[in-house]
């Protein structure tokens, strides 16, 4: 059973979110670091296809208007 | 491939192994961002999920599937640790990836849901949040990058929609 208490998912938890920010940035730093050129372009451009494709599903479903790609 | 190769967050994995073990969840953080209008870069994948041991069961199952590990000590999570967490960070073959539990409404997981966006991503269907939950998750966090996120979803929607944040606004 979920003994779960409390959620960080409020104000008050300012400390707990910047270790958790610290920690994400630390391993992001990292890991650019061991890429090489053409691995940070290939994510550069997996990145950029999901998030075309996100977006482009949202403007399917009425959800944004198509104008979103242009602004 | 493995996980520990950086190839950064990939959301159509995400999805279709989520759906695949049956979790319930809404997509929050910068994909969302994305949907609703703001095309920017992001580092990870972000799910909302509700509480109950339902739910702790579907995150093992996701976990596994994904072969996640906890990213700060590499370590395999145990259903004692998934049962009570308010928040998870793993890293898997999908790229980093936060699991949070809903706040105080209007940050629960029903609120969030209900506001969510039915969307397709890759070939599977998938909640993600909408721009009413976004502007609370931003106001919530107050980071630069989240105050920009406000400014250019402001910019293109027009007034953004705010609801009270109990401890923020009241």
């Amino acid at each position: 059973m979920s003994t779960r208490s409390r959620t960080l998912l409020e104000p008050g938890h300012e400390a707990e979110w910047a270790e958790l920010n610290r920690e994400k940035r630390e391993y992001h730093e990292r890991t650019a670091r061991a890429l090489t050129p053409s691995e940070r372009i290939a994510r550069g451009q997996k990145l950029s296809q999901q998030a075309v494709k996100l977006l482009a599903a949202s403007m399917r479903s009425g959800h944004v208007p198509g104008r979103a790609f242009w602004s | 491939m493995s996980q520990d190769e950086p190839s950064g967050p990939d959301l159509d994995g995400v999805v279709a192994d989520a759906n695949a073990v049956g979790l319930h969840y809404v997509v929050i953080g910068g994909f969302a961002v994305m949907a609703n209008g703001f095309l920017r870069a992001t580092k990870d994948s972000d799910l909302l999920v509700p509480d109950g041991s339902e739910t702790d069961e579907a995150i093992l199952r996701f976990f596994d599937r994904i072969e996640a590990r906890r990213l700060r000590d590499g370590k395999i999570l145990t259903r004692g640790e998934v049962a009570g967490a308010e928040h998870l960070r793993v890293r898997s073959r999908h790229g980093i990836i936060d699991v949070m539990r809903g706040g105080l409404p209007p940050l629960d997981y029903d609120t969030v849901a209900k506001d969510a966006i039915d969307i397709e991503i890759g070939s599977q269907r998938a909640l993600v949040a909408g721009l009413r939950s976004i502007v609370g998750f931003k106001r919530l966090a107050g980071r630069p990058q989240d105050r920009r996120d406000l400014e250019e979803l402001e910019s293109f929607h027009g007034e953004l929609p705010v609801d009270p944040i109990p401890g923020l606004d009241t």
